[in-house]
């Protein structure tokens, strides 16, 4: 049996009122579900752009979006808005509720479900993302990462089938960002969901199963990252830098050392120099 | 223009039950024509240390000296106005202080408050928009139809235009991509090199400090933790992790070489320095199987 | 300005502030009506007694309630001196040209300054015991009725609670965007009158580009989340009316009807 792509574009074009340039120019993708998908791309590439025809905040000119194999159109949209849920980029502005357990209800009162249900989900979530001490806070006390935490738990809360975090990191200071990421490693282990991130970072990026690689609103290359990350010319010509065991790997193999011929992640490098430790 | 504190405290909220001690004896120096790092958690204490930098805030106790003005708890505002052009002070995501109609009106804003002529301060903005890269063709457009890379700059230049001696900057590269941020630090490097600014960088990227600054701060609530070269503040890989502070991308690296039983005499800091330490401890043309 | 918008709620858990919203936001209507009909010393003094158990009842020092009355005291002398010199009346105590001090302007005067007195304290009351958020739940179930005609009452609460939401946002923009052009030359405390006006522009349109850039996120937020319009929705956050809100909203009642007739 085929498994249906959970997110499939097809020549998407999208340009911006005014702009000279599409943002997408007939792009076509396909992605997998419950794996953990990366986008990656400078700022301006479109990548952000095309997560966003994904739930029809922006209405392709021409192209087809299929959501788990149903057409994106105005009848669907608001099905598939409640399947998928987006954490944007500024911990603020995406910040509804009055309290952090009202904003983790926000999308399930937009959906009327139950408050007895409610109540469950919310502390669920909160729970899950470890925010539950939190939940009469109001948004002004907590960090960026918290708030974010907040926003992944309000996603989470209406059960979606893909998540999406649209460079949902770039704003957080280093703890901020490490506890987002943890947390989504935790995600993927836990739920049968897709998480797709959408990102700059390609230390980030590197934990993904599948990275796609947009710019100008082209699809550039993809790959898993062992194949990806070994494209380490493609990369710079986009606008962008290898994980720096990558760097290493590549330096080490120039001057002769002898060392795997794919992307290597920290472990397994330090897996493999250990083997050619002269002192073992 | 060396900047001195000595025993510098800031209390936030004074004679009030919510006052909050924001730095607590604060004593350093920097030296005219250095580039100093400060890195610390969230709410160490780095942007309050910052302000009074151009006497944005003045200290609860102890002095400021900037060049030859001493900055008291009871100095007046009025003596602290001209400080703010030598000393250019770039917000984080500067972008947001945009106003004027046009880019060139922008940048040539600042110039103009401390006394410059519009003619002068348009030559002195035309010529700080080709420093950070921004084309004769952007300078008359809307700041706000530029792209945020192009924002971003357009931002630095209206500080630059003050031809500040000292330049303070919180986290300049925040929120840009990997080349977007690399053009941004080159740029700060060149003027440093050309121009002799002294720069005063708070970041949370720990390879710039390794890469650019010649004297790292640590602050720990709102306390000075360590203060020294680089080298001297990433020697101790533990007393990093101890105060939550990141490491440069090699440290993790290194941390976990450390562990199988590799030795560094020094900590690398950069990708070269690590290749060299750890090279000789490797076989040659081995076969991975 | 901090202190204008902040200073307002005292957190708590008196009796007072335990109190439904709704009730207390009823009680302060029905108050600003009952006032107007009172016609003696002793009605004063009955209300002033009710006001003052209030106050007793939040725990809140009386010093915060003198504190709110100090924005209003011009307000508040201005209609007291109008009311002394320009009522006219019998029994004249003092004259100077057409200003005239009389004995049911003596009487009018302090009235009118005793009604400001007591309609403050007991706005005052409602504040600084009660959320602002508490607060704009409790209109929203108030002005429920008004769906009647056609008032989007679940849109126009939300955009309230927003709004309260971002003000904390919003004045930190503005402390950032003032430093930052205060960096850049600004003198936001000095200078002649024009020059402070204009001081405001560099400081007024950033914050107006960064509110609209806030409204667009927020909007793109919203959708996605899956938000239409008012209708449809459940609530997750509601009020609970208590034996005690009754009990005292018979209290007033009681005490309004008591000094009515």
């Amino acid at each position: 049996m085929k498994l249906t792509p959970i997110i499939e574009v097809r020549d998407v074009t999208y340009r911006y009122p005014y702009a000279e340039q599409p943002a997408l120019d007939q792009i076509s993708l396909q992605m997998m579900p419950n794996q953990w998908i990366a986008i990656v791309g400078h700022n301006g590439s479109g990548k952000s752009t095309l997560a966003k025809t994904f739930n029809g905040l922006i209405e392709p000119q021409s192209g087809e979006i299929y959501f788990d194999g149903q057409l994106l159109t105005e009848e669907t949209v608001w099905d598939v808005r409640g399947q998928l849920g987006i954490v944007f980029q500024n911990p603020d502005n995406q910040f509804v509720g009055a309290t952090v357990a009202d904003d983790v209800a926000f999308g399930m009162e937009n959906n009327g479900i139950p408050r007895d249900e409610m109540l469950v989900r919310v502390e669920a979530a909160l729970r899950q993302v470890r925010m539950w001490d939190y939940r009469h806070q109001e948004p002004a006390r907590l960090s960026g990462g918290q708030k974010q935490r907040v926003a992944l738990a309000g996603v989470l809360a209406q059960r979606p089938k893909v998540i999406i975090l649209d460079e949902a990191t770039s704003m957080l200071d280093p703890q901020g960002r490490s506890e987002i990421i943890d947390l989504m490693s935790q995600l993927r282990a836990a739920g049968d969901f897709t998480i797709i991130s959408i990102t700059h970072d390609v230390d980030e990026a590197a934990l993904a199963d599948q990275i796609f690689l947009i710019d100008d609103g082209h699809l550039i290359m993809q790959g898993a990252p062992d194949e990806f990350f070994a494209k380490s010319d493609e990369l710079h010509d986009h606008g962008l830098i290898e994980p720096l065991s990558e760097q290493i790997r590549g330096k080490l193999v120039a001057s002769g050392i002898n060392l795997s011929n794919k992307y290597l992640d920290e472990n397994q490098l330090v897996d493999e120099l250990w083997t050619l430790h002269l002192n073992m | 223009m060396d900047i001195t504190f000595e025993h510098v405290d800031y209390t936030y909220q004074p004679n009030s039950p919510l006052a909050t001690l924001g730095l607590k004896d604060i004593n350093l120096t920097f030296k005219s024509g250095s580039y100093t790092a400060i890195i610390g958690q969230t709410g160490s204490g780095k942007s309050t240390l910052l302000q009074h930098l151009n006497a944005l805030i003045r200290p609860s106790a102890g002095r400021v000296v900037i060049g030859e003005q001493v900055v008291t708890p009871a100095t007046k505002n009025k003596e602290l106005y001209h400080l703010r052009r030598r000393v250019g002070l770039v917000f984080q995501f500067p972008e947001s202080q945009l106003f004027e109609e046009t880019v060139l009106k922008d940048v040539a804003f600042a110039p103009k408050n401390f006394g410059k002529s519009e003619a002068e301060a348009n030559e002195i903005a035309r010529e700080t928009l080709r420093l950070v890269g921004i084309d004769e063709q952007l300078e008359d457009k809307m700041p706000f139809d530029l792209s945020g890379g192009q924002m971003r700059r357009v931002a630095i230049a209206g500080v630059l235009a003050m031809q500040p001696e000292v330049l303070v900057l919180d986290e300049p590269t925040a929120g840009l991509d990997p080349i977007g941020r690399e053009q941004i630090m080159q740029l700060f490097e060149r003027i440093h090199r050309e121009r002799g600014i002294t720069i005063i960088l708070v970041t949370h990227q720990m390879d710039d400090v390794v890469s650019y600054a010649d004297q790292a701060v640590v602050m720990a609530h709102g306390e000075v933790a360590k203060v020294g070269t680089p080298a001297e503040v990433f020697a101790d890989l533990n007393w990093l992790t101890a105060h939550n502070l990141e490491l440069p991308s090699t440290g993790r690296f290194v941390q976990r070489l450390q562990q199988k039983g590799f030795h560094f005499d020094q900590m690398p800091l950069t990708v070269d320095e690590l290749l060299t330490a750890i090279k000789p401890q490797l076989k040659r043309g081995a076969h991975v199987g | 300005m901090d202190k204008l918008i902040f200073g307002r709620y005292y957190p708590g858990d008196s009796f007072v502030h335990r109190l439904d919203p709704r009730l207390k936001l009823i009680v302060n209507i029905l108050f600003i009506v009952v006032i107007f009909f009172l016609k003696n010393w002793y009605d004063y003094l009955i209300l002033g007694s009710v006001v003052l158990l209030g106050v007793i009842f939040s725990g809140v020092s009386i010093r915060f309630f003198l504190k709110g009355l100090r924005p209003m005291l011009w307000l508040i002398l201005f209609t007291v001196i109008l009311q002394l010199f320009f009522t006219s009346g019998e029994t004249v105590y003092w004259q100077w040209g057409w200003l005239v001090i009389s004995r049911e302007g003596l009487i009018n005067a302090t009235y009118i300054a005793l009604r400001f007195l007591l309609i403050i304290f007991m706005s005052t009351l409602l504040t600084l015991t009660t959320q602002p958020l508490a607060i704009a739940d409790g209109l929203e179930y108030l002005i429920r009725p008004l769906k009647a005609i056609k008032l989007p009452v679940n849109d126009v609460a939300l955009m309230l609670s927003i709004a309260l939401r971002f003000v904390p946002k919003l004045m930190d923009e503005t402390t950032k965007i003032m430093n930052a052009q205060r960096a850049r030359g600004v003198d936001f405390n000095n200078g002649s009158l024009f020059k402070r006006v204009k001081a405001l522009i560099p400081l007024l349109i950033p914050l107006m580009m960064s509110s609209l850039d806030i409204a667009t996120d927020l909007t793109t937020a919203m959708i996605s989340r899956g938000y239409r319009d008012g209708e449809g929705r459940s609530r997750f956050r509601i009020l609970k009316w208590r034996q005690r809100d009754s009990w005292t909203l018979l209290g007033f009642v009681i005490v309004s009807i008591a000094v009515m007739i």
